[in-house]
């Protein structure tokens, strides 16, 4: 029995606690950091058994009766997938807090909190081996997500929130159906139980019905199309810690979802309706970039960009080979990482001068050019520049892609290619040309400070890490898939 | 003959703690012939209650073990008696911790208060343990008669008053279904008695003569539960009754009512009409069905929170019900689990709106709200927490409740009425959810007045809340406390 995985739970909601109960600014601040690195520190500790994860196995299994009588248990275990989604979730929550930390102010106990809240939820999720604790953690992170946005957010944050939690409440409300109803059929609640005996059970009407309720909910939360359009508003209301996590981690606990439950559970009912999936994720992936090239609001673009990337995902996991689908959980990685990096400069950007709209902008690289420098590597890495990050998973789906149909990896490339025009574009609009408003003269428009540096180097630093040697996650990721995989 | 006083001792303590609160406070009153006397010693009265309650908790708990048969087979003490006698006594506690301020507002008598709560919830009691007709239908009155005097209780008040006539009205006409099937039944079966119907139920549910008017004297019976348990389209007078009721006691009706009624619901549909129980699912379902979502359409277009409340009652009665549905041991186990995890937050919820009215003769409406999540965090993060629970988000109290009833509901092979149950729960969050939207979105208005609590109304948020949250996080041990084993 292994303790490391429930520490990952209880470390932040310990600080939670705490954080919420401290009297001033000063400690909760240095405390929500200190917690938060300790958990990433403490996660590292997820790669201790490499050779198990290069095998594909699940590693530091944790067990206990949560409520025998139903046949519920506290079941965690991380394989090579989840360990690297946990790994994200601890990466990135340190840099949120930090943006937190510099620039809230109103409420900065409770929003440090619910931070550390959303980070156990999240961890939970990945790490949960029991289908009802996954369930306790997926919607869980719902609570948190709400009052970040809708105490913290922008001017329409009210509607944004009720509308986020009520399309994945409602979204969600069947897949309980369905995961009680997979207890009636086999007896447990155990994922990887369900996974062994499940398919060869279940008749053909219980497979379609079961995979459409998960599929559901794991659609609105990724968000495919057409469940997205909730994904815009709450990403632009949403306080820039709130995007971060909502880009950054969120999304991927629904394509998580359809690579953990959806597709080991129902593989016959995945199979039939893998094509829809692909026409689904065609779609999100060139309606998704056409509507970003149309923003005048850089969060929006950076929002919709979200969801023609998550189509990406969503394309890999439904072709359903090994290389798809490793590329699809390396892309969920990246995706969290460049697009989190990119909420963040849109938010660093917005903080300086309140405003993020693209007619307030130009010129930038003269006033601001550390921060141009780094918008410029996180936008490429987003696009899928080769050696950055971005290009390693789209390129792995593409290739899987094209395996199994051609023309869909065709469609997708358009994505590729659409997504360098709507972030070049962009950045050209921000960094190039002629400074045209007085706020972004040089000298007026501070560049960069260190606290802000430590922000975003570490992201820029995975990206040339991911991108030069993606073995570091492949050799665990595949395996894993290989296993998941029926 | 078995006259076992023991097994029936919790029953026993309430009703004698009833008769004594009450002579108490009248001979105080005696000796103090000034007025506002009576409210000066309220402290007293209210501890003395509290200790009947809590006596009464700890002879249920000490007869756990005697069950059988008594009284002639008038009486039956089980399992099911003691899951009853656990949420109404838990219910008792709160309201009587959490209305200690509050009675003072309505009402210069306090001591008739605690008397007819008291005397109210051993009639609740006693429907746990009814196990002939007339039985039953004492304890109903008991309980519905002190109801509609709490609920008049603040006599200078016209909504207060309009309650308690509504409800005595409409309460009379469900006696009188309830009545009219009991002797129906008693004219085919020849008895009261549950034991000693059997044989006769039998012979008539296998269509032998009698057989219409059993079916019809059940029917009828049905309808006086519609009634009392406020099921759709019986519920008319449930919003109106909550929102002029003082709220404590409403608090207490809308959670003890239900128990007591769910506890009788199970022994006679489950236990003693067993036989051709399957030809009443159909009209069960139906009833399940319209209460839950006509409770719940209809609560998402309320502006009280006292009114919203009272139609989300409505709709949880809904959701009860089609647990129910299946007729399982499980069925009955995952009912008793979701009222005791209900009694909490549900009380809890109208402990918060307690706390907010400044009198009883304003109601709170959601725009009052507003902005308490940063003027009073305490009060608001409680609130915040009961309707979590409410709208069934893990891993509260309201989320294992609605599981086990899906569990219930998808053993009986129901899985569309299931697919009904969580898409009405997942509407529910809606009107849950716009007030905490209300508490933390919005700007507070200039005018507000403090809320006013005293310090057993905050031991008694604080109660509800931990049960809440402990509930939820171990769920495991509340259950084999409410395990009904065996029909």
């Amino acid at each position: 029995m292994d303790f490391l995985l429930p520490l990952l739970l209880l470390l932040p909601l310990a600080g939670a606690v705490v954080v919420a109960l401290l009297g001033s600014d000063g400690p909760r601040k240095a405390l929500a950091m200190l917690v938060s690195l300790a958990t990433f520190g403490a996660s590292l500790g997820l790669l201790q058994n490499g050779s198990a994860l290069t095998a594909g196995e699940a590693v530091l299994a944790f067990q206990r009766p949560w409520f025998p009588e139903v046949g519920l248990s506290l079941h965690l275990a991380a394989d090579g997938i989840s360990v690297w989604l946990v790994l994200l979730t601890t990466f990135i929550m340190p840099i949120a807090i930090g943006f937190s930390n510099r620039f809230v102010s109103d409420r900065l106990g409770q929003h440090l909190a619910l931070l550390l809240l959303m980070e156990t939820a999240m961890v939970g999720v990945f790490l949960a081996q029991d289908l009802v604790l996954f369930y306790t953690f997926f919607e869980f992170t719902l609570i948190p997500m709400y009052f970040l946005i809708g105490q913290w957010g922008s001017e329409n944050r009210v509607y944004a929130a009720l509308k986020f939690v009520m399309y994945t409440l409602l979204g969600s409300a069947l897949m309980l159906v369905a995961i009680v109803a997979i207890f009636v059929q086999t007896g447990t609640f155990s994922i990887p139980e369900i996974a062994a005996t499940l398919p060869a059970t279940a008749g053909s009407t219980f497979q379609v019905l079961g995979f459409l309720a998960f599929a559901l909910a794991f659609a609105v939360k990724i968000p495919l199309f057409p469940f997205h359009t909730w994904l815009p508003d709450a990403h632009v209301q949403a306080p820039t810690a709130g995007s971060i996590i909502l880009a950054g981690v969120l999304l991927k606990m629904g394509t998580y979802g359809l690579l953990r439950l959806a597709m080991p559970f129902f593989p016959e009912a995945f199979a039939s309706y893998a094509p829809l999936l692909i026409v689904l994720s065609l779609i999100g992936i060139v309606y998704g970039a056409l509507v970003a090239l149309k923003q005048q609001d850089v969060k929006s673009l950076v929002a919709y960009s979200s969801v023609s990337h998550m189509g990406f995902i969503v394309l890999g996991l439904a072709v359903a080979n090994t290389q798809a689908v490793s590329g699809a959980v390396l892309q969920m990685v990246n995706h969290g990482l460049s697009t989190g990096a990119l909420f963040l400069m849109v938010g660093l950007l917005y903080e300086r001068r309140h405003t993020r709209l693209f007619s307030e902008f130009g010129g930038l690289w003269k006033s601001v050019p550390v921060y141009c420098g780094l918008l410029l590597i996180t936008a490429l890495s987003s696009v899928g520049l080769p050696s950055l990050n971005g290009f390693v998973g789209e390129f792995t789906i593409l290739l899987g892609a094209w395996q199994v149909s051609p023309a869909a990896a065709a469609v997708a490339s358009t994505g590729v290619i659409l997504a360098a025009w709507y972030l070049l574009t962009a950045f050209r609009k921000l960094a190039q040309g002629e400074i045209r408003h007085q706020e972004n003269e040089v000298g007026v428009l501070p560049d960069l400070q260190r606290s802000e540096l430590m922000m975003i180097v570490p992201l820029v630093v995975m990206f040339f890490v991911i991108g030069l040697y993606p073995n570091l996650l492949l050799d665990h990721i595949v395996p894993a898939v290989e296993i998941l995989l029926p | 003959m078995n006259l076992n006083y023991s097994a029936i001792l919790p029953e026993l303590v309430m009703a004698a703690g009833a008769i004594v609160v009450l002579m108490v406070d009248a001979l105080r009153r005696i000796e103090n012939h000034r007025g506002d006397a009576a409210n000066r010693g309220s402290g007293f009265l209210l501890t003395l209650s509290l200790i009947v309650a809590a006596g009464a908790s700890v002879a249920a708990f000490a007869v756990r073990g005697e069950s059988g048969l008594m009284f002639q087979d008038s009486a039956r003490s089980d399992a099911l008696s003691f899951g009853i006698r656990l949420i109404v006594l838990a219910t008792t506690i709160l309201v009587l911790l959490v209305g200690s301020r509050y009675v003072s507002t309505f009402t210069r008598y306090p001591g008739e208060y605690y008397s007819l709560l008291l005397l109210s919830a051993t009639g609740m009691m006693a429907m746990g343990i009814a196990s002939d007709l007339m039985v039953l239908f004492i304890a109903l009155e008991t309980f519905s008669l002190s109801l509609i005097l709490l609920a008049g209780m603040y006599r200078h008040n016209r909504s207060s008053t309009e309650a308690s006539l509504k409800y005595f009205l409409l309460g009379a006409f469900a006696s009188g279904f309830f009545v009219y099937g009991s002797a129906l039944i008693y004219g085919v079966t020849g008895t009261v008695s549950f034991a000693g119907m059997g044989p006769a139920l039998q012979v008539a549910a296998d269509g032998g003569p009698g057989a219409v008017l059993l079916w019809a004297g059940i029917a009828l019976l049905l309808v006086g539960f519609g009634f009392k348990l406020s099921l759709v389209p019986f519920h008319m007078w449930t919003p109106d009754v909550y929102q002029g009721a003082p709220t404590s006691v409403t608090a207490f009706m809308s959670v003890g009512t239900k128990t007591a009624m769910f506890g009788a619901l199970v022994r006679i549909f489950l236990m003693t009409f067993p036989y051709g129980f399957e030809n009443w699912t159909g009209p069960l379902i139906v009833l399940a069905v319209l209460t839950m979502t006509v409770g719940n359409v209809t609560a998402l277009c309320q502006t009280s929170i006292k009114r919203m409340l009272g139609y989300s009652g409505i709709a949880h009665a809904g959701y009860v019900l089609a647990g129910l549905v299946p007729g399982t041991e499980t069925a009955v186990n995952s009912a008793l689990f979701y009222l005791f995890a209900y009694a909490f937050m549900n009380i809890g919820a109208f402990i918060i709106v307690m706390a907010i009215e400044h009198s009883v003769e304003t109601d709170v409406e959601r725009s009052q709200l507003r902005g308490t999540g940063a003027a009073m965090p305490v009060l608001a993060g409680f609130m915040a927490l009961f309707l979590f629970s409410l709208s069934g988000i893990p891993p509260l109290a309201g989320f294992f409740g609605k599981f086990l009833i899906f569990r219930s509901i998808l053993d009986g092979g129901l899985a569309w009425l299931a697919a009904v149950v969580v898409v009405n729960s997942a509407v529910s969050a809606y009107y849950y959810l716009r007030i905490v939207v209300t508490m933390y979105f919005q700007q507070r208005p200039r005018e507000v007045h403090a809320p006013q609590s005293s310090p057993a109304m905050r031991v008694g948020m604080v109660l509800a809340g931990v049960m809440v949250l402990v509930i939820g996080v171990f769920p495991a041990f509340f259950m084999s406390l409410l395990t009904v084993p065996g029909l």
